[in-house]
């Protein structure tokens, strides 16, 4: 026997080998490195889409809904948002937006931010001096009551920040616009007892007592006090003030 | 058009049998000739050859599978024709390099009688059923589709040097299969 009896043989092999080693009838076989590198491209084909939906997700849809959701304080306001800009139609129209009116009509609705801050500016003018009650300094001389914090809060527009009491005359800061009629305005002087209670020592209206407007005084000499701690209440404010002498 | 409706064309004597069998098998038989004889008027001879073997063996044959029936049909008129051509000389080219290499195996008198070629047949059949299907597919493409080292390489995803290794690993198997099994090498 030699090869060429064995390459003659050959031909009798089983036709299930020579139909899997077929190439040219079922493709190359995918084995090995090209199996691994053919599930890479394949898994690459898939993968590289994904990434690239998320991508665009994230770069670009995610801060749009973002601003979205926060209120779009961001872009640009529409015409209809604000009162003043010209409409749509005048633009259109080309004709001049009407500017002057608006405002007009803002001046003649001032708004309440610009009262306020008027009433501020001339306030800051004078002797007095405004201090919010809330930042009020407290001081030997006057700190607030827990009158206060108890009842219930009462819409007010001038508070009593602070009242030094010397000599019989009491001087007072205040915060916030008084009352015109403020000599109308009753008070009440009062002295806490040692079991908690409060005595009336006077009472009245203040133009009883009112000394002079500017600065708030008031004359309490013919009261007498004592060295101790009062309350002084007009109206519905009421501060505590320290008679020392 | 499936294997076995061709088949029934051969046996119903319909010519329509060759056009079929050449539309489906025409390309994958050409290529085992055209690696045997390499000269494409010799790969044509050797595939309308085998058109008329066909037709001639069926009806009496009905192969299960039509491809490796006119595989090996095509591989026999390839061989003839390239003995024909060479006689003794091996001369360049896969086939005379492949026959070279089973030389290797067998360098003994050639025999003449069919009935031991179709024991060896068998022989190597055994053989191949105990191979991986990778080594299987890369010992049928070299010697009996003849395929070049690099064309395997290529198709099987190997380095040509790795091919030529595996096959002389194979070789010597086989070799001493036979050996084991009373053959005189």
């Amino acid at each position: 026997m030699n090869g060429n009896d064995l390459m003659d043989a050959l031909s009798g092999l089983n036709p299930e080998y020579i139909d899997e080693a077929a190439f040219e009838l079922h493709g190359k076989p995918v084995t090995g490195r090209r199996a691994t590198i053919t599930d890479f491209r394949k898994g690459l084909r898939i993968v590289l889409p994904i990434a690239a939906a998320v991508l665009l997700t994230v770069t670009v849809a995610m801060p749009a809904i973002l601003r979205l959701s926060r209120g779009d304080s961001t872009s640009a306001p529409g015409p209809a948002a604000d009162s003043a800009a010209p409409s749509q139609a005048e633009i259109a129209a080309g004709e001049t937006p009407s500017y002057d009116a608006a405002e007009s009509a803002a001046e003649a609705e001032p708004s309440y931010e610009t009262a306020g801050a008027d009433a501020a500016y001339e306030a800051a003018e004078s002797a007095e001096t405004f201090e919010p009650a809330a930042k009020a300094e407290t001081s030997e001389g006057s700190r607030p009551t827990d009158a206060m914090n108890d009842e219930a809060p009462v819409q007010a527009t001038w508070t009593i920040v602070r009242a030094v009491c010397s000599d019989g005359l009491m001087t007072l800061e205040t915060a916030g616009q008084m009352p015109a009629d403020s000599g109308e305005l009753a008070y009440t002087i009062l002295a806490a007892e040692a079991d908690g209670t409060e005595t009336i020592l006077a009472q009245g209206k203040l133009e009883e007592i009112l000394l002079t407007a500017e600065p708030f005084t008031l004359d309490v000499r013919t009261l007498h006090l004592p060295k101790g701690i009062y309350t002084l209440r007009i109206a519905e404010q009421s501060i505590e003030f320290t008679v020392s002498d | 058009m499936q294997d076995y409706e061709i088949v029934d064309l051969y046996w119903a004597r319909s010519e329509e049998a060759i056009t079929q069998t050449d539309t489906k098998y025409g390309h994958y038989c050409r290529k085992i000739a055209a690696n045997i004889v390499v000269n494409e008027e010799d790969s044509e001879e050797c595939v309308s050859d085998t058109w008329l073997s066909a037709w001639n063996t069926m009806p009496k044959e009905r192969p299960q599978l039509l491809a490796p029936y006119l595989a090996a049909i095509v591989r026999n008129h390839a061989l003839t024709l390239y003995r024909r051509h060479h006689s003794q000389k091996r001369g360049a080219g896969e086939t005379a390099l492949a026959l070279d290499e089973l030389f290797e195996v067998a360098g003994g008198p050639s025999t003449e009688d069919m009935v031991d070629r179709s024991l060896l047949a068998e022989q190597i059949n055994r053989f191949l059923a105990e191979l991986s299907a990778h080594d299987r597919i890369v010992f049928v493409r070299r010697y009996f589709y003849m395929d070049a080292l690099a064309d395997i390489a290529d198709a099987v995803s190997m380095s040509e040097s790795a091919v030529k290794s595996l096959l002389f690993r194979l070789r010597q198997k086989l070799r001493d299969r036979l050996i084991r099994e009373g053959y005189e090498l």
